[in-house]
């Protein structure tokens, strides 16, 4: 797999080109609008969390975007079946490319190519061997802070624009989370399950990193 | 158990949702253009344009009348509109020639504006040919990336010469040939939508299946050839939302000088 930084730095590098390169009379976006503003709604659904996301059509059918995300999540951790909570604060960089001829970005189908980086701060419980006897208690509650977060997503969505103002951008793909801490308390436990948001698969396949299907449901206006 | 309920919930809506959005958007289309090679350099010239008669046809092969009239006049008004306004926003000045506004004394769209028109339609339909490569500019990522793909006629396709005296009538020697057409069937295998996804794919089961048609065909009588021409199509009904983008961006392209 190709390594997270030089995803990053791909990514970065064909942002910054498309931007740089001569823009006028070239790219008519959606009637001459090239941003637009947007929040996605699963973090509010899924997770208690928030984002916001600013996307520009840079190329007939091209467009990228920036966000931040955070989110505090609850995850049953299936093989001692307790919780863990994870926040999370990351910003990613994502890469849409837009299937259609007819209509130019930022509307239609496309597949997109999401990077995010952020730091994460994990609660979660530990069942003890012979816990709740000989005066042990249950479960002893971990704290870790500042732990660094990578994840790449790759998926499908579309966009829709109403009334040449209201956007609604809505993608599924599969999404690779990982935790940069080499503590062995999380290895087994929170680590497989941090990154996607609606199915991880991870545990079931005995990945030692998060690995399932992201979705996102956005609600934005399309600026100028 | 509620959490873990909702949860489940919230994904079968997602998906649901996913797939009733991409169903009904019309996300899948396509644009074919061909141009002069020196279409770059006249494009800025195109300050003025006549664009003869536009169409605008709706066909619905589930009624017993195929051709929707009502339904098309009012939608050819809108249509007209629509070029109008997307023109101005990129600085051509556009004349529709509407020949239902027409009266019996305009001789002018009767006796030459027609035959015209349809000596366009005769030249892009008969006329067959060949492309050639261009090198629009030293920069690779803006011919590939930037610019939409197009082909260049390695000879114009070509029109009588006796219509060049239209642009001493009109005071512009471009001509246009634009139109919209949609065809409405019904939907194959739609028993499926509702199968799979029930409440939301009762809008799939409804809908019917569309495909439509956007062309515009760009003459310059002086030299008596056609210089520009593109077909977009998309399936989604010929709606004012659905045409509005594509117009604006089908005139960003012809004035597109680099």
């Amino acid at each position: 797999m190709i390594p997270f930084n030089v995803v990053f730095r791909l990514l970065f590098v064909f942002v910054c080109a498309s931007i740089v390169t001569p823009i006028k009379a070239q790219i008519s976006g959606y009637q001459g609008k090239h941003f637009i503003f947007k929040t996605d709604m699963t973090c509010y659904a899924l997770a208690q969390g928030y984002q916001s996301e600013l996307e520009l059509a840079v190329l007939r059918k091209v467009s990228t975007s920036f966000s931040y995300r955070y989110i505090d999540q609850s995850y049953a951790l299936s093989r001692i079946a307790n919780l863990a909570n994870i926040q999370s604060k990351n910003v990613a960089l994502m890469l849409k490319m837009y299937g259609n001829g007819a209509y130019t970005a930022p509307r239609g189908e496309y597949v997109y190519l999401k990077y995010a980086r952020g730091l994460a701060s994990v609660d979660f419980t530990q069942s003890i061997a012979g816990g709740g006897t000989n005066g042990l208690p249950p479960f002893v509650n971990y704290t870790l802070s500042s732990i660094k977060v990578r994840d790449v997503e790759l998926g499908y969505g579309m966009q829709y624009i109403w009334l040449s103002r209201w956007c609604f951008d809505m993608g599924m793909g599969l999404n690779w989370g990982r935790m940069l801490d080499e503590r062995s308390l999380i290895n087994d436990t929170v680590k497989p399950v941090y990154g996607p948001n609606l199915w991880v698969l991870s545990n079931r396949l005995d990945f030692e990193n998060g690995f399932g299907i992201s979705a996102h449901l956005s609600v934005g206006l399309l600026l100028f | 158990m509620r959490n873990k309920l909702l949860t489940v919930v919230v994904k079968y809506i997602y998906v649901g949702l996913l797939l009733f959005v991409v169903g009904q958007a019309g996300c899948r289309g396509s644009l074919y253009i061909e141009k002069s090679t020196d279409y770059t350099s006249q494009a800025p010239d195109i300050k003025y344009l006549v664009s003869i008669n536009p169409l605008f046809e709706i066909i619905d092969t589930r009624k017993a009348i195929d051709l929707q009239y009502i339904n098309s006049e009012n939608g050819e008004i809108a249509f007209a509109d629509l070029l109008l306004e997307n023109a101005q926003k990129k600085q051509v000045k556009l004349t529709v020639i509407d020949a239902n506004a027409l009266n019996k004394n305009d001789t002018l769209y009767f006796n030459h504006l027609a035959p015209f028109k349809q000596q366009i339609m005769q030249a892009n339909f008969l006329q067959h040919i060949s492309f050639t490569q261009v090198e629009m500019s030293n920069n690779w990522f803006v011919d590939n990336w930037m610019r939409p793909d197009s082909k260049y006629f390695k000879y114009n396709p070509s029109i009588p010469p006796l219509y060049s005296y239209l642009s001493e009538i009109y005071g512009t020697p471009y001509f246009a040939v634009q139109g919209v057409f949609s065809v409405v069937e019904a939907k194959k295998r739609r028993w499926l939508w509702l199968f799979l996804v029930p409440p939301i794919g009762l809008y799939q089961f409804i809908k019917p299946e569309v495909k439509t048609y956007f062309y515009t065909i760009i003459v310059n009588v002086r030299s008596s050839e056609i210089i520009y021409r593109e077909v977009r199509s998309f399936n989604n009904f010929a709606s004012k939302h659905n045409l509005n983008s594509m117009i604006y961006d089908s005139f960003s392209i012809i004035k597109m000088s680099r």
